[in-house]
């Protein structure tokens, strides 16, 4: 810049030498046919940014030897100095239209002015913030010639803006930080919102957006899932799907519908009692004392019934069922992946949606002992349709057809009605809230692979017990069938561990996988004793533990050597190691003495049972035959 | 059966021997009773019979109970012997194995064969001695029986003092023998000795085994 003032200088061309003749008003030329002034104002120069700027510094052609310069000047590069900026210019519409000497494409100085150019900080300034939409307005307002000539998707676009969230911040509340056209479209760089570089494309957007409304991930309650806006555009929608260009309003269904106008028609009391009858038949029964106790006492109406229509006589009437998402998304993500949710999706009749558990207007909070879904009214509530002749069992696929009634018997359900204890697991408890599933999906929180750490919510040292032990699912390989804790448990039928019930089962749920050991054990007398109901008899969880069972062989295992005779102990006080010999689960087969023991016994059996038979059948037989009868002499001893 | 004519009794065993009798039968069918309930705990009836007695642990009290009965007249028994044969002035040989004694002889061998013989009508029905050889046999079964199912039982029931001599296994080999040579008893009594040795039908012996006596009912039918 100096370098180039320096040559300047030396051309000895200074701005008098250009006002000589250009500050004659009555100065013209011919251009496109046409005369214009070349009149330049002497003081305009001096208030402009380029104030110290000799004339040739922009008009190069005119520092010229000989007075007057040529007749036709080129056009003015601000390019020169401006460089990026002119840059992207060029890459945008603007600048692309110019080069195409397409109608109406703008110059620089269009927007910027020429010798009263001013900086943008200046409010006089035709590029100051505030001025900017009446700027952009200039070709871009309704019927100028640009919107005219050129298929422009948007249409009444200053109107729109003036009306909008950001046009009324900016001239209704004086706001310097509103968004004006360049604060979304671009300073230079302006692009079709059909191209994909540009700030306001469906991909580009919402980052654009987010310049301003930084944090609108977290606050915006009706887009899908925050994390998607930004890793899936298009996924989703993007902001200017639901929030026009330009005419952005805050909710413009809150301003319009209130609910008092609701209620022109459904009160009740307002309508004398009548309920309002549908078209379709079914009656509308909304009560406002309903809405009043309800947890959403200060919700409007609209809120829940988005799709009204203010344009409308009755704006109601475009209503459909009321989607919870809008507000409760992520419990609402739960929901739809839940077994109710994906029925829901599928439109299976009967799928319960959240007013099916929650109510309507009446919805109340979980704390609120009077709600459906307070604590200790969980149970009746899937109880009303997981029970034997329920709604749950209508498709005919679930695995526990009562689970209502078998809770209730359950030591879950006892500790619930009978103690009153709140703490006590209900159904959500286990099967969570909003997510549940089918025991067989792996998501679930009763698959078997959860099944122990969802029982740990409470039972956690029992849970890290079972982990501990050989019966641990996390061992599973998939070529076994590993007990989680509802295999001996069972789902709902939960029993009191002290309770016999529970105790006299247990061998036979032991048994169920471990089969010949149960048989086994029901030939000792501790199985003889226990089947005959003597509750004190060993079973297999005296011996080998409850939850931590180790392998028989395993020196840490109750009946490994390290703990066997403790273990025998228990009942036996006086055990010895040598009384720790006692075969269990003994066979005949298990050594030889047993083998000839058992066969030695079964013999003699065989051979005086058999030799005696038949031994008395012949007597009896011949006793029979009177004839042969003969006194028995007998010597009597006295 | 009309009883007609006059009856003639014989009387075969003196009052020790019949209040031992009483107290093998009281002891006998409690332990039977007891200790099938507890050898078929897993059929439907021992689980009544056990509810009867007021569960498996007062089963098995009642079961000790008799056992003491048991080894009581076992004692008893081995003193009669002692007292018949100081009684007798026999020699111990003489006492063992003479006409009286319930020692198998080689007469049993041979009465056995008479038998066989008279069974398939190839001769005359024998002249058995005081006591036919399956007689002997209920006695000694009982004898030997009492010894081992005792032994065994003791072993059962005092687990951690036989333990102290013995191997863990013998614990095992004592319910075997316990309960198979239970079974043998239990089934000859209720199927051989009803019928065999005292005349049938079993439910009228039981005046005759108070009385320990046998009635000479075969002449009266003859």
């Amino acid at each position: 810049m100096l370098l180039l003032g320096g040559i300047n200088n030396l051309n000895a061309q200074s701005n008098e030498d250009c006002m000589m003749c250009h500050e004659d008003p009555d100065l013209t030329t011919i251009r496109n046919g046409k005369e214009v002034s070349v009149f330049v104002k002497a003081n305009t120069l001096l208030k402009s940014v380029h104030s110290k700027l000799d004339c040739i510094y922009c008009h190069e052609d005119a520092a010229v030897e000989e007075f007057p310069h040529a007749e036709k000047l080129q056009p003015v590069n601000c390019g020169n100095c401006h460089d990026e900026a002119a840059d992207k210019f060029n890459n945008g519409i603007h600048g692309t239209a110019l080069r195409k000497n397409a109608p109406y494409a703008p110059h620089c100085y269009d927007c910027h002015g020429s010798h009263d150019i001013i900086s943008s900080s200046f409010p006089e300034s035709r590029t100051y913030k505030m001025n900017i939409p009446i700027l952009c307005g200039n070709c871009h307002k309704e019927g100028a010639p640009v919107s005219r000539t050129y298929n422009l998707t948007e249409h009444n676009i200053v109107e729109n803006y003036s009306q909008g969230i950001h046009g009324r911040g900016l001239y209704e509340s004086g706001l310097f930080v509103t968004a004006t056209c360049n604060d979304c479209h671009g300073n230079h760089l302006i692009l079709p919102s059909s191209s994909s570089n540009s700030t306001v494309s469906t991909n580009k957007v919402a980052s654009t957006c987010m310049k301003c409304h930084v944090r609108i991930e977290q606050t915006h309650k009706k887009v899908i899932k925050s994390e998607l806006w930004e890793k899936e555009p298009g996924a989703v929608p993007s902001c200017t799907a639901c929030h026009p260009p330009h005419k952005v309003e805050y909710q413009n269904i809150d301003k319009t519908i209130s609910n008092k106008s609701c209620l022109k028609c459904h009160d009740k009391n307002a309508s004398a009692g009548e309920f309002i009858v549908k078209q379709s038949g079914d009656t509308i029964r909304f009560d406002l004392t309903h809405l009043t106790g309800s947890v959403h006492y200060n919700i409007q109406c609209v809120k829940c019934h988005t799709e009204v229509s203010s344009e409308l006589h009755r704006p109601c009437e475009t209503v459909e069922k009321v989607d919870c998402s809008n507000c409760h998304i992520e419990v609402s993500n739960e929901y739809f992946g839940s077994g109710h949710g994906r029925g829901f999706i599928e439109k299976q009749a009967d799928a319960p949606y959240c007013t099916d558990c929650h109510g309507t207007h009446a919805t109340k909070s979980k704390v609120d002992e009077s709600s459906s879904t307070y604590r200790a009214a969980i149970p009746q509530l899937c109880g009303s349709c997981h029970k034997e002749d329920g709604q749950a069992n209508m498709l005919g696929h679930l695995k526990e057809v009562d689970a209502f009634s078998d809770y209730s018997q359950s030591t879950h359900g006892k500790g619930l009605t009978d103690k009153g204890l709140l703490v006590s697991a209900v159904c959500t408890d286990c099967h969570t809230t909003h997510h549940e599933l089918k025991e067989s999906d792996p998501l679930s929180s009763v698959h078997p692979t959860n099944m122990a750490a969802t029982c740990a919510k409470c039972h956690k040292s029992i849970a890290d017990a079972y982990e501990a032990g050989e019966h641990s699912i996390s061992h599973s390989d998939g070529t076994l069938i590993y007990p989680t804790c509802s295999t001996c448990h069972t789902a709902h039928v939960i029993s009191d561990i002290q309770g016999d019930k529970f105790m006299n089962e247990i061998t036979n749920q032991c048994g169920l996988c471990h089969e010949k050991l149960a048989e086994t054990y029901k030939e000792t007398y501790h199985g003889k004793a226990y089947l005959l109901g003597y509750g004190k008899a060993a079973r297999c969880s005296d011996c080998h533990g409850a939850h931590k069972i180790l392998k028989v062989d395993n020196p840490d295992s109750e009946v490994g050597y390290k703990n066997i005779v403790k273990t025998c102990q228990q009942c036996h006080e006086n055990a010895n190691l040598a009384f720790t010999g006692y075969l269990t689960h003994a066979t005949h087969n298990d050594n030889d003495i047993l083998f000839w023991a058992f066969w030695g016994m079964t013999s003699l059996l065989i051979a005086v049972f058999g030799f005696f038979g038949l031994h008395t059948l012949f007597w009896l037989w011949k006793l029979k035959d009177r004839k042969n009868i003969i006194v028995v002499s007998i010597n009597v001893s006295v | 059966m009309e009883i007609e004519g006059p009856q003639k009794y014989y009387r075969r065993f003196n009052k020790r021997q019949r209040v031992t009798h009483i107290m093998v039968i009281l002891s006998f069918l409690l332990l039977a009773l007891t200790g099938m309930t507890l050898k078929f705990a897993h059929m439907e009836w021992a689980n009544w019979i056990a509810r009867q007695l007021g569960g498996v642990k007062s089963a098995g009290n009642i079961h000790r109970f008799a056992a003491i009965i048991t080894f009581a007249y076992f004692t008893f028994h081995l003193s009669t012997l002692f007292q018949l044969k100081k009684k007798s002035g026999l020699s111990l040989k003489e006492f063992l194995f003479g006409s009286n004694s319930l020692m198998f002889s080689k007469q049993d061998i041979r009465d056995f064969v008479s038998s066989m013989k008279w069974f398939f009508g190839k001769g005359p029905r024998p002249d058995y001695g005081r006591w036919t050889y399956w007689e002997k046999f209920d006695y000694m079964a009982v004898f030997w029986g009492v010894a081992v199912i005792g032994f065994s039982g003791l072993i059962l029931w005092f687990p951690e003092f036989f333990t102290q001599f013995f191997p863990g296994w013998v614990i095992n080999v004592a319910q075997i023998i316990h309960s198979d040579e239970a079974l043998l008893a239990t089934g000859f009594i209720f199927t051989v000795h009803f019928f065999n040795t005292p005349p049938p039908p079993p439910w009228k012996s039981i005046k005759k085994i108070v009385h320990g006596n046998i009635k000479n009912w075969w002449t009266l039918v003859n």
